[in-house]
């Protein structure tokens, strides 16, 4: 290998030529006070609100407070080597993270600077974190569904693409479980995803980055992560950046779906800063425009118009509650920015129920359009047959004579929590949830033993992909429910070949299942 | 406290401004707040005699005599007015912020100048010069400093702008092009 002088010097010729020997002008100011994650600084008359400033060494900070005599800045970073007295200048620029295809497929921070160690990132754009969202001539209704490859979900709680669903429940009760494994049913189907892991524990983000690799959905999802261990200031910002790096796709007529893990966590980040900030406390000392901060990053969610592209971007932001106090401040206020909310419910998450859905309290508001028809025919009674089931659950508790209607509702309540189980990382295409809840509904799930209907459910879907395949692409193309005879037969023939476990006659395995779904919840 | 001592001052130094033009006493009230200043910057104690409710009032009198005796009007009042709101304390800052308002209706600049080497008096002048077209100030008062790591050239601070043209940023400039 030999040094070419010719080469390297044209190289450092163009690299150079950015260069203008100019005198360098900057408004600047005085540190008077460091700490917290905060500076204050008099002088910079001119700054402006949410403006980026130089404190040197690398390190910037973003302008939150005007006031008479000093300006507030939070510091975008590392504040040990900043001292009082020291200068901070303006740059006339606002927060920008850079933008574009490069970003997919890459851990990073809430700047944008890479943290998985594959190399720097050499983004075609920046754009700024705070964007004002999508007017009304720019938007158009919520119509294409978001698979999340959930039964529970996509047919009690449809998502549409555009919207903005709340994820809502104690610790661990699943939520970023439901979030993940949405990003992993995304493969395949043009969408690009961002998981914003806002003061996640980092072996949490690992483990959910590692979660991603193994299943191939790293190809098309970026993760911003703000660990627990940065300022504050990347917490709050992390959100902001992350629904940035998705407005881009959005504009170039992609779909995103992002998830912001969690809001809660930001939140308190911004109530930090507030309070250090020496704005006003107001209920859970949370600042005043608290909801603007969670409403202004939530409206960024949109479906465009044709004219636009017609991309969209669907926000699945997460809240963690305390005990299950929904009326809690944070969760409230998301509650009511969002299009509804999928409620985790603890009791039931630790009684084997997962993904812990609580389906009466669990809504979508617009998704419903946006639903398959097939899946929309056949989960039409679902929500009520698991309401009146809950509801005869605790009298079944102590009566021993029941009537054969109640009983057949206790039986069809017990096989559809039964069905609406889901093990972790396995999404389920939406034609086969139309075919399992087809079975379930029509009722030829009742017959089947209760413990037997996760294995039925993986059998009935082996022998629709060998031997009926045409009836699952007819649902995948037209998403309309086939000719009900002709999947009344594959079905039967399907329990033909079905062997329950046990080998006592179905009489006696299904009255046994009455009496331990009546005696077990 | 910072903050409020700050406000207070500009306050006080703004209705001093306007009492003094208004009086046509600009230049005479300007001159003795500046020599007032020189006698609290020289006994810090003062000060804090002054603003101990330990002291009696008499005792105070009596301490700001030598100053009150042949002081015009608008000092014997000015020094009631601290002493009456208590805000001996900040009474340089008053004087400081007296001073800034003076200066700004003025059109009198201060900077700070650093350069490598020693400027000539007539490299000041011209840069002076220079300066007072540039921010369209009537006088420009320099300070001025050496700093040999400048390697070249000049940085005037002043206010809150910073005009640098030394060698050593640019030199910094260079290698942020090539790092990047």
């Amino acid at each position: 290998m030999s040094i070419k002088a010719e080469e390297i010097s044209a190289l450092i010729k163009q690299q150079l030529q950015g260069y203008k020997n100019e005198l360098d002008v900057k408004e600047t100011g005085i540190v008077t006070y460091v700490g917290d994650g905060i500076a204050r600084a008099h002088g910079l008359e001119n700054a402006l609100s949410g403006e980026l400033l130089d404190f040197g060494h690398g390190v910037y900070g973003m302008v939150q407070n005007l006031e008479t005599n000093d300006v507030g800045i939070m510091i975008l970073g590392d504040d040990t080597n900043i001292r009082e007295g020291d200068s901070v200048k303006r740059t006339g620029r606002i927060m920008e993270v850079p933008v574009g295809d490069d970003m997919v497929g890459r851990v990073v921070n809430s700047l944008g600077q890479p943290v998985d160690g594959k190399g720097p990132i050499k983004a075609t754009d920046h754009k700024p974190i705070e964007h004002k969202a999508p007017g009304v001539m720019d938007r158009q209704s919520v119509f294409e569904p978001l698979q999340t490859g959930i039964k529970a979900i996509d047919s009690l709680i449809p998502i549409g693409r555009g919207q903005r669903e709340l994820i809502i429940g104690d610790r661990k009760t699943g939520k970023t479980s439901i979030a993940i494994d949405t990003i992993l049913n995304q493969k395949g189907q043009n969408m690009k995803c961002i998981y914003v892991a806002i003061g996640q524990k980092q072996s949490t983000v690992r483990t959910a980055v590692s979660t991603l690799e193994k299943y191939g959905a790293m190809d098309y999802t970026t993760v911003i992560s703000a660990g627990p261990s940065e300022p504050a200031s990347l917490l709050y910002i992390a959100p902001y950046a992350g629904a940035t790096m998705g407005e881009y796709f959005m504009h170039n007529g992609e779909h995103v779906l992002i998830v912001y893990d969690d809001l809660s966590k930001q939140a308190d980040a911004y109530r930090e800063l507030s309070l250090i900030l020496r704005r006003p406390p107001g209920r859970e000392a949370y600042p005043g425009d608290i909801f603007y901060t969670h409403s202004r990053l939530l409206e960024r969610a949109a479906k465009l118009s044709d004219k636009l592209g017609g991309g969209s971007m669907t926000a699945l932001p997460i809240v963690e509650t305390q005990a299950g106090d929904v009326s809690a401040y944070i969760p409230t206020n998301v509650i009511s920015i969002t299009d509804g909310q999928i409620f985790l419910d603890a009791d039931s998450f630790y009684s084997g129920v997962r993904p812990a859905v609580d389906a009466g309290t669990s809504v979508s508001r617009v998704g419903g359009d946006a639903q398959v028809k097939a899946m929309k025919k056949v989960s039409g009674t679902l929500r009520l047959d698991l309401a009146s089931y809950h509801e005869l659950e605790s009298f079944a508790q102590f009566g021993s004579d029941l009537d054969e209607a109640t009983q057949s509702k206790l039986n069809r309540g017990a096989r559809t929590v039964e069905v609406l189980k889901q093990p972790l990382h396995s999404p389920i295409s939406v034609e086969k949830q139309v075919v399992i809840l087809y079975c379930l509904t029509h009722g030829f799930l009742d017959k089947v033993a209760i413990d037997d209907i996760l294995r039925y459910q993986n059998e009935i879907f082996d022998f629709f992909d060998h031997s009926h395949k045409e009836l699952l692409d007819e649902i995948t193309k037209t998403g309309q429910l086939p000719d009900t005879g002709k999947l009344d037969a594959a079905i039967k023939e399907f329990e033909a070949t079905f062997q329950p476990s046990q080998a006592n006659d179905q009489q006696a395995a299904s009255r046994n299942d009455q009496s331990s779904a009546a005696s077990n919840d | 406290m910072t903050l409020d001592s700050m406000t207070a001052s500009k306050k006080y130094a703004k209705a001093m401004f306007e009492v003094l033009s208004g009086t046509n006493e600009l230049e005479t009230g300007y001159a003795d707040l500046l020599e007032l200043r020189k006698v609290f910057a020289a006994n810090p104690r003062l000060i804090d005699i002054l603003d101990d409710i330990r002291v009696s009032d008499q005792d105070k009198q009596s301490l700001l005599a030598p100053i009150t005796e042949n002081a015009s009007d608008f000092i014997k009042n000015f020094l009631k007015v601290v002493a009456d709101y208590r805000r001996f304390p900040q009474i340089l800052e008053i004087i400081d912020q007296f001073q800034r308002v003076y200066e700004a209706d003025k059109k009198i600049v201060r900077a700070e100048v650093i350069s490598a080497t020693e400027l000539d008096n007539d490299q000041r002048d011209r840069l002076a010069k220079a300066f007072e077209k540039r921010v369209g100030a009537a006088k420009v008062i320099f300070d001025t400093k050496v700093d040999a790591s400048l390697i070249g050239g000049v940085v005037i601070k002043s206010a809150d702008m910073t005009i640098d043209g030394s060698v050593q940023t640019r030199i910094n400039k260079v290698k942020e092009l090539l790092l990047n």
